[in-house]
């Protein structure tokens, strides 16, 4: 599996991190809250800046509330799935009981669900 | 809420040098001593010079490599770097921290895209399989299908 680099962690996090209202950020909104000048976000996804300094990427940790750990991870993989925890840890009251709800079904409770769910959004799109 | 990365909010964490001169006091060569600027220079590709600018604080705002290969050095998270205290140094340090890797709850997650009606859904729809799960193991039949709010076209 490839190692990942830093543009590509920054672009997951635009695509997947949420700041505290569950928004996601674009480039000059992060610039925005953060004070990191807008070029410099530029350049880290561009994949023209790759060694970022220690205070840019706290910042960002900061504003998507997650741990520095997640410059260490080693793929995209890794990446999403971190990514998509901490979506799920700053999840309304509503889906934590979903999620405890499902974490004690079978696996094969589970697959129901996930089939039921398909059915729901078919029907929707009909 | 501007968070800004001059001095200011940046005093809330310790200076790195504190952070890094802990683990150099902290984490041991096999022979019981600290390691030497030269080790951890040779093993991380840090250059001598830096390590010591680091460590004197003349370098406040490194970048992310060196710090990549520090904690891979001493055997650390990178969020040691966002210590705000030395107890928590420490006990990272001490591995006492342990971090959830669990597998991801996939139902869960796409629950957080669903509309609130749509959650509600899908919890009655939990509960359908949870009875469902039972009433099979005691060998009885499937439940009635649930009415679903956001879907339910009267049938």
């Amino acid at each position: 599996m490839m190692a990942i680099e830093i543009s590509q962690q920054f672009a997951l996090l635009l695509e997947y991190g949420v700041d505290t209202q569950g928004k996601q950020l674009s480039l000059s909104a992060l610039a925005a809250a953060t004070d990191i000048r807008y070029q410099t976000l530029s350049n880290l996804l561009s994949g023209k800046a790759t060694n970022p300094r220690l205070y840019t990427v706290r910042s960002l940790c900061q504003v998507y509330s997650i741990s520095l750990d997640y410059f260490d991870l080693p793929t995209e993989e890794s990446c999403i799935h971190w990514l998509k925890q901490q979506r799920l840890k700053q999840a309304v009251p509503l889906v934590q009981q979903i999620k405890a709800e499902t974490d004690v079904l079978s696996p094969k409770g589970r697959y129901n669900v996930l089939a039921m769910l398909e059915w729901l959004k078919a029907a929707v799109q009909r | 809420m501007k968070i800004e990365i001059g001095v200011g909010i940046m005093e809330t964490y310790l200076p790195v040098a504190t952070q890094l001169n802990i683990l150099f006091e902290a984490v041991l060569h096999v022979e019981e001593r600290s390691y030497t600027l030269q080790e951890v220079s040779t093993a991380t590709g840090i250059s001598v010079g830096s390590l010591s600018q680091l460590r004197t604080g003349r370098i406040e705002n490194p970048q992310l490599n060196t710090l990549r290969a520090i904690c891979h050095f001493f055997k650390v998270p990178l969020r040691y770097f966002e210590t705000k205290s030395e107890e928590e140094c420490y006990a990272l340090i001490a591995n006492q921290e342990v971090t959830e890797t669990n597998e991801l709850n996939e139902i869960a997650f796409r629950a957080t895209n669903l509309s609130e009606a749509a959650q509600q859904d899908v919890l009655t729809v939990i509960k359908w399989v949870q009875a469902a799960e039972s009433q099979r193991k005691s060998g009885g039949g499937l439940p009635p299908l649930p009415r679903l709010e956001d879907y339910d076209d009267g049938n």
